[in-house]
């Protein structure tokens, strides 16, 4: 017997894994390359976790001060917080700190990336329909958690930069009605800046968050195998069937591969381009600013609410209602309460409570894409905005200017994207093309009944249309030449 | 069956394809492996950020290219189609299920008086259960009177982030400086900004214009009533001042109100005087709570 | 050899033909310039202003100016303010609209510059240039001024930013110590003035040492600075580069099915 025959054979024996593991190996999983999206997302987290270990290690999670005597000369002498020391010490005198440093906070940037572009493809293909509500539930709760653990984990450093963003924090926490200013103190410590915040952001970013993350992802995955993957529509695929390649050997190769790239993409750029270079922002004090001043993107979002909001302030019998309510509670609570129950009320809408296993394409849901459409193009303002200074000086026009026409953007924009979406998703579902190819016309003949029928043309790769080789063919019914 | 025969189960002869891929597979790894060794020379000669990121890209890269290209042309790779079992255990799956829950608890679940024994449940439940969120009040302490409270008190001589009293004669036209309490430099709360205007520009109500020395020292709260940045830029010559992270844009001339931007609230200003040696002195606390909006900020403790 | 001969011959004569036009067209002022006195030189600055400056400040430096959106010099910063506008290219005034807030290249040489900082300042009775030497200052004590002072409007690593309206913070990574100084001392555009207390002489020196450091870029260890702007750029480097990059893997190794 080979060494690997009496491993096999040895653990069987203790936990009866070689049918299960047969089983699972042979599991087939569908092929579309939007499927490993979810896939680059995980893949980041590894990344996260192997490089904010050794983090873990330098890192002192402590408000208390002391005199800088390290490698960054302008500091020399300056009392500053033992965290930033720390992050100094990581970045300049600790081989290899630097790059895991900028490696780990690159990954935390396209790891939210990858969750957002992610959750795109399962919300415009359905996939989230019965019976998969629970998983998707179980990712907008994902990406909330990705989003707490990179703010918890950029105000680590108590770098000027983050700290003004956790200054921000304590006003919207502030802002929460009744019991806001007790969630301030306690959350803190007390009145801002209460030194124990860096202490128990560590807690949260290092311990609560992760485990969260990790228990989550993985109940994630397994209701993914439990329930099977979904596919997109074609031929011999049904939804009583998944059609597909193994885990083993094909998936788990392409998965290695991806895992591979992932990491070497992320190791580039946190070799090669800087990112957060916290000994330039100086250590955190409350007195001091510096512009521009903006949050990571992944909470830029909510950076650029708050500009976009009026100063909308209200005293309700003596009480006060924030202006940073409606931007920053209310505005997000709605959009992220839209997005959690989203296959419930998109139920109500459409009143379709069967399973579904087979995908649509956007174009097969317009309102639900043009919903979709318009609920980015919300965000995408608000990213606008939360940079409008940046971009004022980009393209040379003043921040109110920018400020006024994503406001009306904010309000108007919605609507007319959703509209034009709404209407190109039937235009695109009556004619059949694809969206990106070039149109290569349409082919019309006569039926044997008298009426027309319409066939889109394959274009050759020349680009030309070529008659004798139509695309798939339009339904009876719809036989009807579709508006260009 | 030994390694030999099962290596040769997979088929005979590669393809030329196969071939080429194994070749390509085989250049790959043998960069991985240049760039792991050159990676060590790297580190124990000290390290470089750059050739480090290139190093580990390029490792990566090449592995990672190894086992797409081994997975695309050297597996054996077919498309399979598997069913789908039914998820749902069906009613008598759940009728099982009760039945277990309910065969085992028989007695207990009959009892009489079951539902009075429930509701105590539920009490000890509840009070016990907030009582575990006791330490959670540890965390901090009750807000009181911080939030609209800060350092400064009548008398207090005003200094700059060094210490050093500010002298009345000291600021040039159209300077500014950010100044503290005596004694609390550094102090959040108490962050304010000393401006010197033109003498008759400023357009405040007789008694807030009483408190700024000369007509032309005036002080205001340096934390941004929207969301508490400092707001630290100050444009001489509009006399207003800028907050640089929602925009939010004050005039100073007319008791920093907001005229623009998503702040609702003035900042508070600061009663000043000059003491008998030419010093600026505060004649009390801000006018108003300094910072953001919070629940009962209109009703002070 | 002849034809090497001839050939420098005639590089030669069309150098001498073509020179008047590389230089400016007061070239051959300048050489007289440097040989005179400072009344010739206040003269000079005076023929300076008349040539160049009067159509919009005014006739007089001290009085009013021209137009309602344009300063006069009166209270501007005199002889300091004159020489950080021309040094900088700042003035004369190209844009159609706006304040000069845009460097530029200098319209002025040397000397002319300082006749006309001179005239300007003796005019408003402010002649002091001041002096700058970032050698002698200490960058950690310009650090902690720039913070305490600067980084607001600049950025704490000198990126510059919008202040809102028409109004920038330039970036001072292109920024001579002159700059800085006469900046300080001026006020010019929105910039409040720092002099005096903790900007003094030797607050001065230290700040620009502080902004010397920033512009070598030695301390961007961490790789390409993407402007230094902050996450804002990071974030697009991030789903554009990371993302996009990694999106398309997916796309070569997943199916198309």
């Amino acid at each position: 017997m080979s060494m690997l025959e009496k491993s096999v054979k040895y653990v069987d024996e203790r936990l009866g894994a070689a049918s299960f593991a047969r089983t699972a190996l042979r599991k087939v999983f569908p092929d579309h390359w939007s499927f490993l999206l979810g896939e680059i997302a995980l893949f980041c987290l590894v990344v996260l976790i192997f490089t904010g270990v050794f983090l873990t290690f330098f890192y002192t999670p402590d408000a208390r001060l002391l005199t800088y005597e390290g490698a960054y000369a302008p500091l020399r002498g300056q009392e500053i917080s033992a965290a930033y020391e720390s992050t100094l010490r990581l970045s300049f005198e600790v081989r290899a700190g630097l790059i895991m440093r900028q490696t780990h906070h690159w990954a935390a940037l396209v790891f939210v990336a990858a969750i957002v572009i992610h959750l795109c493809r399962v919300f415009f293909t359905g996939a989230f329909r019965r019976p998969r509500e629970l998983n998707w539930v179980i990712g907008v709760v994902l990406l909330l958690l990705a989003m707490a653990e990179g703010l918890t984990g950029y105000s680590l450093p108590d770098d000027l930069l983050s700290g003004i963003g956790l200054r921000i924090v304590n006003a919207v926490v502030l802002a929460i009605p009744v019991v806001g200013t007790w969630i301030a103190s306690l959350l803190f410590g007390g009145e801002f800046p209460a030194p124990d915040i860096i202490s128990r952001l560590f807690v949260f970013h290092v311990m609560l968050l992760p485990a969260l993350l990790l228990g989550l992802v993985g109940l994630h995955i397994a209701i993914l195998v439990l329930q099977k993957h979904t596919q997109f529509p074609g031929p011999g695929r049904t939804e009583r069937n998944v059609v597909g390649k193994r885990l083993w050997p094909e998936q788990t190769f392409k998965s290695v591969a991806l895992l591979l790239f992932t990491t070497a993409v992320l190791a580039g750029m946190g070799g090669l381009a800087q990112i957060n270079p916290v000994w330039q922002y100086g250590p955190y004090e409350p007195f001091n600013v510096t512009s521009p001043a903006q949050p990571d993107w992944y909470i830029g979002f909510l950076d650029g609410a708050l500009r976009l909001a009026g100063p909308w302030r209200f005293q309700v019998f003596g009480y006060e209602i924030s202006e940073l309510f409606w931007p920053a509670i209310v505005v997000p609570g709605i959009a992220f309460g839209i997005l959690t129950l989203w296959p419930w009320l998109e139920r109500r809408l459409t009143k379709d409570r069967a399973e579904h296993h087979l995908l649509d394409r956007p174009r097969d849901a317009p309102m639900r894409t043009a919903i979709g459409a318009a609920g980015l193009w919300m965000f995408f303002v608000m990213f606008l905005e939360g940079g409008n200074d940046i971009f004022g000086v980009l393209l040379d026009v003043s921040v109110e200017s920018i400020t006024r026409v994503l406001q009306v953007a904010f309000v108007v924009g919605p609507v007319a994207i959703g509209a034009a979406t709404y209407f190109i998703c039937r235009s695109l579902k009556t004619s059949q093309l694809h969206p990106a190819r070039a149109n290569a016309g349409l082919s019309l003949r006569r039926t044997a009944a008298g009426g027309y029928e319409t066939t889109p043309l394959d274009p050759t790769p020349d680009g030309h249309a070529d008659e004798t080789r139509p695309a798939a063919p339009v339904p009876a019914s719809e036989g009807r030449p579709s508006a260009p | 069956m030994d390694d030999g025969q099962r290596r040769d189960r997979a088929g005979g002869e590669l393809t030329g394809e196969q071939r080429r891929a194994e070749r390509r597979i085989a250049v790959a790894l043998a960069v991985t492996t240049l760039c792991g060794i050159a990676l060590f020379v790297v580190y124990f000669r000290g390290g470089q950020t750059q050739v480090e990121g290139t190093l580990f890209a390029a490792a990566f890269l090449s592995l990672g290219y190894a086992v797409a290209v081994w997975a695309e042309k050297l597996l054996d790779a077919r498309e399979v189609s598997e069913d789908r079992h039914e998820l749902t255990s069906g009613p008598a799956g759940r009728q099982a299920l009760e039945d277990a829950l309910g065969e085992e608890a028989g007695p207990v679940l009959r009892h009489p008086r079951r539902s009075f024994l429930v509701k105590l449940l539920a009490a000890a439940g509840g009070a016990l259960g907030l009582a575990l969120f006791l330490p959670v009040l540890s965390l901090g302490p009750a807000p009181g009177r911080t939030l609209f409270e800060t350092g400064w008190r009548k008398g207090k001589k005003v200094v700059d982030e060094n210490g050093k009293a500010v002298a009345f004669d000291e600021l040039p036209d159209d300077g500014y400086l950010t100044v503290f309490p005596e004694g609390e430099v550094g102090r959040s709360d108490s962050q304010a900004l000393l401006i010197k205007v033109p003498r008759g520009t400023l357009r405040l109500p007789a008694d807030r214009l009483a408190a700024v020395p000369g007509g032309t020292h005036v002080a205001y709260s340096k934390i941004c009533t929207h969301a508490g940045c400092p707001v630290g830029l100050y444009r001489a010559q509009t006399r207003s001042l800028i907050c640089p992270c929602h925009q939010s844009q004050f005039d100073v001339l007319n008791g920093c109100k907001p005229y623009f931007g998503p702040a609702a609230e003035p900042l508070p200003q600061l009663p000043l005087s000059v003491d008998s040696e030419g010093n600026l002195v505060a004649e009390g606390d801000f006018f108003a709570p300094v910072g953001p909006s919070f629940w009962n900020r209109g009703r002070k403790p | 050899m002849r034809r090497t001969l001839v050939l420098l011959g005639g590089i030669g004569l069309l150098a001498l033909l073509l020179a008047p036009a590389t230089g400016s067209a007061s070239a051959p002022r300048a050489a007289r310039v440097r040989a005179q006195t400072a009344q010739d030189t206040l003269e000079f600055g005076r023929d300076l202003y008349q040539q160049g400056c009067v159509s919009c400040h005014g006739r007089d430096p001290n009085g009013p100016s021209n137009y309602a959106t344009v300063p006069s010099l009166k209270d501007v910063g005199g002889a300091a303010a004159v020489d950080w506008v021309l040094r900088t290219g700042r003035m004369p005034w190209r844009s159609t609209v706006g304040p000069a807030i845009e460097r530029g290249k200098p319209k002025y040489n040397q000397s002319e510059i300082r006749a006309l900082s001179l005239y300007v300042g003796e005019a408003v009775g402010d002649s002091d240039l001041p002096g700058v030497d970032p050698g002698q200052g200490d960058v950690i004590r310009g650090r902690s001024l720039y913070a305490q002072a600067c980084s607001a409007c600049h950025g704490m690593n000198g990126a510059g930013a919008a202040l809102g309206g028409a109004n920038i913070a330039p970036a001072l990574q292109g920024v001579s110590s002159q700059d800085v100084a006469e900046a300080m001392k001026i006020g010019p555009g929105v910039m409040p003035v720092f002099e005096g207390g903790d900007y003094d002489a030797a607050g001065v020196n230290s700040i620009a040492a502080y902004v010397d450091s920033l512009k070598t870029g030695k301390d961007d260890v961490g790789g390409a600075p993407i402007g230094g702007k902050g996450p804002v750029p990071e974030g697009f480097v991030a789903w554009v580069v990371g993302l996009g990059v990694l999106v398309l893997i997916a796309k070569r190794i997943g199916g198309k099915q």
